[in-house]
């Protein structure tokens, strides 16, 4: 790979086919976002053709207008519902996660290691698993098509408590030790000390915990019963399976759906790659 | 605190040292309550109910075995557990072929724009399934779709029926998964390659090893691991596929496409007989796979990456 060849021109060549391979790669990903966008910013007839045209004839953001006003179908609302629920989801989360990894990483209380396998043990139950379960639980707390009923389950996500817990295990432990003699209470050493230093991992567990909540359409399309509490997945498909919605409204839709958490990654995806591999070493 | 109890193991006695690390337990009790209530005893529940003859809220009487008879004798979760099978055994040999492939060129020392390659490879996997679905089956569409509009360019017309041809629409399924997932494994390898040290390939190309064999002996054999855990990943990540599903096929044509997930969910919400008892134990066979792949995931390191 890095070997030093005379031949000039097999290496230009290697170059050549590297990076054709990557280049055609990158673009089997890239174009159906491009052709998502596009099939929503184009006249109407011009999405039924059965001809191969690469550029819109000319650019409208009629359809988004249309349906902002759709009096039917309340994408404002929607959308409202989708932030709501992924950012209370994320802080719930992250929160808890923050507070049982200083518990269980600072400090050894008898039974830790009790609480740190219940906690895993959530890793095995995806909630596309427990259905059923978690419908008749949320419904006998009267959680049916509230915030709440959506946030709470979308918030058990036991990876970012590892990713948080294990950063913590590799923090030194003087500080917290200084600020207790100084006569410091526990909360505050947390807030004031481990919290800080925990910065990139709560950063990466947020974003994770943010993208997968805004993405996540099972869990929603369960405990919801009216369309005002759909988040946008839900809404989105229930545009097309009960309002008939056209190819274009839907791909609209569609494409409102996937703007932010693309706009989050791409501001942030160092921190993202960091959550994603912290851990996935192995060798 | 508790460092004095580590150095000394015959500390205070257990309530005392319990008492002096309450704080601890009142910081556990939020994620201890939050994790059982809508993980653990949800599928507590479904385990009960796979014993019962129940209906959404009323629990029914107790009929034993029979939804586990029940759901072997019932043609339809043969289907999705096959189905399901071959979906996640092709999504998880191809994604892992192509990342592992596209992984490697982009680490090459001399490739310029590593950052923007990794960022679009994974644009996907940030991407709503909705959202994937919806973009697919439109560039599937048999008449209008962009792929068949492409390929009569080339002579071949008509292009196929890619989510109605019940030979092909599982594929096509695969097809979209794949090219969801590529960048999410694509990212863990490239982050498992810049760990292997440089020092292996100056030392094999000084001996003039290629670059073929470079891989073959150096590359490959260092990745054992994450390729493990890669493959195990990727088998519980789609076991559980739902939401393509149910937005790009249904479950159709012809159930071809019905997997366990959907199967589950169609069985307890979606025929209108809420059959919750026989659900739960469709529910419960899944769990039990996804539990075993766990497991073995957890047996080659910690298993910290079942995310998104």
């Amino acid at each position: 790979m890095t070997s030093r060849r005379p031949i000039r021109w097999g290496q230009l060549g290697t170059r050549v086919v590297v990076y054709a391979i990557l280049g055609v790669a990158a673009l089997i990903i890239a174009f159906p976002f491009y052709w998502m966008v596009i099939s929503t910013i184009r006249p109407e007839r011009e999405v039924y053709t059965v001809a191969l045209n690469l550029l819109p004839s000319k650019v409208s953001f009629a359809m988004y207008q249309k349906l902002l006003g759709d009096p039917q179908l309340p994408v404002a609302r929607f959308f409202l519902n989708s932030v709501v629920i992924s950012i209370g989801a994320t802080a719930v989360n992250v929160i808890t996660a923050v507070l049982a990894a200083y518990a269980l990483s600072r400090h050894r209380p008898p039974g830790g290691s009790l609480f740190y396998y219940l906690i895993i043990a959530t890793m095995m139950v995806p909630g596309e698993v427990v259905l059923i379960g978690l419908f008749r639980v949320v419904n006998a707390l009267a959680m049916m098509d509230t915030y709440q009923g959506m946030i709470l389950p979308l918030a058990v996500n036991a990876v970012n408590f590892l990713l948080i817990y294990n950063y913590m295990l590799g923090l030194p432990r003087e500080l917290d030790e200084a600020a207790r003699v100084d006569g410091a209470k526990v909360w505050q050493v947390l807030w004031h000390i481990t919290v800080p230093l925990t910065r990139p991992a709560v950063y990466s567990a947020t974003l994770l915990a943010f993208l997968s909540a805004w993405q996540n359409f099972t869990i929603p399309y369960l405990l919801t019963q009216s369309n005002n509490m759909y988040p946008l997945a839900v809404g989105a498909l229930f545009a097309e399976n009960t309002l008939m919605a056209t190819k274009q409204e839907a791909l609209t839709l569609a494409t409102i759906l996937t703007i932010p958490t693309l706009l989050v990654f791409v501001l942030t995806q160092r921190f993202v790659f960091s959550g994603i591999t912290a851990g996935a070493i192995k060798g | 605190m508790a460092e004095s109890s580590f150095m000394r193991p015959a500390g205070p006695a257990l309530w005392t040292r319990m008492f002096q690390e309450r704080t601890a337990y009142l910081f556990l009790t939020p994620i201890v309550l939050l994790y059982t209530i809508f993980s653990l005893y949800p599928i507590a529940q479904t385990f009960e109910l796979s014993f019962f003859a129940a209906k959404i809220v009323e629990q029914g009487p107790f009929v034993g075995l029979k939804n586990y008879r029940d759901i072997l004798a019932a043609p339809g979760f043969h289907q999705a557990l096959g189905n399901t099978l071959v979906f996640t055994a092709g999504s998880t040999v191809i994604v892992l072929v192509v990342s592992l492939t596209l992984a490697v060129l982009v680490n090459i020392s001399w490739v310029r724009g590593k950052t923007v390659f990794k960022v679009v490879f994974f644009l996907p996997v940030v991407t709503s399934l909705v959202a994937v679905g919806y973009i697919w089956k439109w560039m599937m569409d048999p008449t209008y779709g962009v792929i068949n509009v492409a390929l009569s360019l080339v002579g071949i017309q008509p292009g196929p029926n890619w989510l109605s041809n019940p030979h092909l629409a599982l594929w096509s399924l695969v097809l979209v998964n794949i090219w969801k997932w590529v960048g999410y494994f694509l990212i863990i390898f490239i982050a498992n390659l810049q760990a292997i040290d440089q020092s292996y390939y100056e030392a094999a190309s000084i001996d003039g090893a290629g670059a073929w064999s470079q891989f073959s002996r150096i590359t490959l054999p260092l990745l054992r691991l994450a390729v493990i855990l890669t493959v195990i990943l990727g088998i519980v990540n789609f076991l559980k596929a739902f939401a393509l599903i149910f937005v790009m096929t249904q479950g159709g044509p012809a159930g071809r496409t019905e997997l366990m997930a959907t199967y589950v969910y169609r069985e307890a919400f979606g025929t209108g007989q809420l059959r919750f008892g026989f659900s739960a134990a469709a529910s419960m066979v899944l769990f039990v796979m996804i539990m075993a792949f766990t497991a073995a995931a957890n047996r080659f390191g910690r298993a910290g990456e079942v995310a998104l």
